[in-house]
């Protein structure tokens, strides 16, 4: 018996997704990766010298993706969702979450083009529902006095409110059309956003991660599914990638969201995402602090399920 | 002096976000049951069209886009290929918008 409690413990602490290790000291960057799991180091490993095609760009190890240099528009090595490849056709920029600019300090969001104010670019926040009800009729608010939205899908009412039904237990109906989730972009202050917890990995490990982080959270699969066909088309294509996740202890006080539902429960995160041309190093300083702190500690745990779940995702990126 | 009032409200104190597109989608039974609306800045110095945003809209779904003033083309595609194109310029106030999704 105690030999298979070790070993389950043993295994438990193998999990990669664990935290193994909780919170990094000064001088130290948080990072993470699916072999290894989270660690504490100064910088990142300099690829090969050799390795010249495989400068700045994506996953080197353990070999170097030799492809990575080709613009996303000629060669796709994964298949693409069917909006990518007509957007391809089209937008030059499709690969980018919007109108893009590498001038600043970070590579961010251009917000010459965007109404509002905000100098974070919330990108694609979508709300799931999971409920016990078959119908069950819903309203859902932006009670925040001024609102930068950029898109929404379905349209907001004057109030800055969706009505409508839950129906079927996980879909939205507004207006009599059914919805899978519900949909806007918006620029939010920074001000109120925590930036020292969190980690820092190659552009692919950062996808997987933030997929590992909606899993732990219990969000649905169709949610997971959008993130992943989302953001491996849209996530621009940079080596590093530093995230700071945000979740309810950060989002009910930067956009408050209100419903007329009792017995409902609401699981938020918005990831934060810091572009790095190069590796991060911590003897180069940032104006964005790199992190140091595990996220967990701060993630929303659902221990007792509620009559209505809604889950959102989101992906946010600095403006220049 | 109230008339010269309200006017006054409404010239100096434009709402946030009040200007932009507010769409619904229309497509016949060729087409695919979800469309991408995509949302493009439409400048002369712009050879190659800049991508602001888009999103995904069932069939009879509604959309907005909240936009500076200026103009953009708003274009909707589906995975059958129905296509639907349209250039349009927005000033302070919301335009409305049917996009109509039309087989090639």
């Amino acid at each position: 018996m105690k030999i298979l409690i070790s070993v389950l413990s043993l295994m438990f602490s193998l999990n990669v997704f664990s935290s193994a290790i909780m919170n990094c000291g000064p001088n130290q960057i948080r990072v993470w990766d699916q072999n290894l799991g989270y660690s504490c180091i100064q910088h990142f490993q300099t690829p090969p010298a050799d390795c010249v095609l495989c400068q700045g760009y994506q996953n080197y190890r353990p070999f170097p993706n030799w492809f990575a240099n080709f613009p996303p528009a000629v060669y796709q090595p994964t298949p693409m969702p069917w909006w990518a490849y007509q957007g391809n056709m089209y937008y030059p920029n499709l690969h980018y979450p919007g109108a893009w600019s590498n001038s600043g300090t970070y590579p961010g969001m251009n917000g010459q083009h965007y109404d509002g104010q905000g100098n974070v670019y919330a990108g694609k926040p979508n709300i799931y529902v999971e409920s016990i009800h078959e119908e069950k009729k819903f309203s859902l608010s932006f009670p925040a006095a001024e609102l930068s939205f950029l898109a929404t899908t379905p349209s907001l009412d004057e109030k800055n409110t969706w009505k409508g039904k839950i129906v079927n237990k996980d879909r939205f109906e507004v207006e009599d059309i059914h919805y899978d989730y519900l949909f806007y972009d918006i620029r939010l202050p920074k001000e109120k956003m925590q930036f020292e917890r969190g980690l820092c990995a190659t552009r692919d490990e950062a996808i997987k991660w933030m997929l590992g982080d909606l899993k732990e959270m219990k969000f649905p699969a169709i949610a997971l599914q959008d993130f992943e066909e989302h953001w491996k088309v849209k996530l621009p294509v940079y080596p590093f990638y530093c995230i700071y996740p945000q979740y309810n202890q950060q989002l009910d006080q930067v956009l408050p969201l209100s419903t007329n539902l009792e017995q409902v429960h609401f699981t938020r995160s918005l990831y934060v995402m810091i572009p790095h041309r190069k590796e991060p190093d911590v003897d180069e300083p940032q104006v964005i602090p790199f992190p140091v702190l595990d996220s967990v500690e701060i993630r929303p745990k659902t221990l007792i399920r509620h009559e209505t779940m809604f889950k959102e995702w989101g992906v946010a990126f600095l403006g220049e | 002096m109230k008339a010269a009032l309200i006017l006054f409200t409404f010239v100096s104190f434009p709402s946030w976000g009040a200007s932009g597109v507010k769409g619904s989608v229309i497509s016949p039974k060729e087409c695919s049951g979800t469309a991408m609306v995509w949302v493009s800045l439409d400048k002369d110095e712009y050879k190659e069209r800049l991508l602001l945003m888009h999103t995904e809209v069932p069939v009879g779904g509604t959309f907005q886009f909240y936009l500076k003033p200026g103009n953009y083309q708003i274009r909707a595609s589906d995975e059958k290929g129905c296509e639907f194109l349209k250039r349009i310029k927005v000033d302070k106030n919301v335009e409305q918008l049917q996009v109509k999704m039309e087989g090639k």
